[in-house]
């Protein structure tokens, strides 16, 4: 990953972007990071439209558009930006299809040791 | 009793990572997937919650109880529609268990239900807020939303009432029902406590 990382934190609950941007400040703090957040899955697709990011911690249960939707349509029109599902609705049909587009899942409550592989990958 | 917008926030992200869970397992349960709706929370009294149970309209329902106890103690019930819980009984059983035997099981499936969703539940908030919560076995109720109550949520005057709606389905069946947490205002004193210092945490976490 670039040791500046443009990092998106999609979650309908500010408490879960609080976690984890704590769990990002945890991991990296040598890393010049530029995070930003959406409350939705809709805001961050317009947020994607005109800046670039490295990766986005997509939720899954959001109102509107849930986040595997969201993380396919991230997967086709930005190819680049590296997308992770976090959820702890883990289900093994979810699990499958996330795994079909090539999105990791990372399970809530947020691990650091699951952030940072994802992140290390994208 | 006013909770902030970050306290809502917080309970909901709470309930929502718990029932989140709570999908996983009954998934599990009946191999296949189970797909959710953002939970709905409001708080309400215990003559609010009960209208929104039964909408003006006494219907019966299938109701799974379990007192808690703990930093926050109460009671915990997980509500259904009857016409639901039968549902529920042929999305976990399969199609092939005969209509005389449905009613039979219908206690049993609710009663393994209530136990799944309502402990991941009270085990999730106790996780995540770093305390320990105490629950019963389930008890198994059937009738109106009133009768109900009475044998599980006794009126109490400063006692409010945490409402969860939540959909879900299972096998292309629409199975909705209700989370309903019984907390009084000692409870919810102390459930606020709890929440304050898990964002504290956080915010120390993110500023080191």
């Amino acid at each position: 990953m670039a040791v500046h990382a443009r990092i998106l934190l999609v979650d309908d609950s500010k408490l879960a972007r609080m976690a984890l941007r704590a769990a990002l400040g945890d991991l990296v703090a040598d890393i010049d990071m530029d995070v930003k957040e959406a409350p939705d899955a809709e805001t961050a697709l317009g947020l994607l439209e005109h800046e670039p990011f490295d990766a986005v911690l997509m939720d899954y249960n959001m109102p509107g558009m849930d986040g595997l939707s969201a993380a396919t349509l991230i997967r086709t029109r930005f190819p680049k930006t590296g997308v992770a599902l976090v959820t702890a609705n883990a289900q093994d049909a979810i699990v499958a299809e996330a795994q079909l587009i090539g999105v990791p899942l990372i399970p809530k409550p947020v691990q650091r040791r699951d952030l940072q592989t994802f992140l290390l990958a994208s | 009793m006013v909770l902030s917008e970050m306290e809502w926030d917080a309970i909901t992200e709470l309930l929502n990572v718990s029932v989140s869970r709570a999908a996983v397992a009954l998934s599990r349960l009946v191999g296949k997937p189970v797909s959710m709706s953002v939970p709905v929370l409001r708080m309400l009294s215990r003559d609010d919650a009960l209208a929104a149970l039964d909408g003006g309209r006494p219907s019966p329902l299938v109701a799974v109880g379990e007192q808690f106890s703990g930093p926050f103690s109460g009671s915990a019930l997980l509500v259904f529609p009857e016409t639901r819980s039968l549902r529920l009984v042929h999305a976990i059983l399969g199609e092939q268990i005969p209509l005389e035997d449905v009613a039979d099981m219908a206690e049993e499936a609710m009663a393994e239900v209530g136990n799944v969703i309502l402990n991941s539940c009270l085990s999730g908030m106790a996780n995540m807020l770093a305390c320990r919560i105490e629950a019963t076995l389930p008890t198994c109720y059937q009738g109106t939303a009133d009768q109900i109550f009475q044998r599980t949520i006794r009126p109490v005057g400063d006692a409010r009432i945490l409402f969860m709606s939540i959909d879900f389905s299972i096998r292309e069946r629409d199975i909705g029902g209700y989370i309903v947490l019984l907390l009084d205002l000692n409870a919810i004193a102390n459930l606020r406590q709890a929440i304050a210092r898990y964002v504290a945490a956080l915010g120390h976490s993110a500023a080191e």
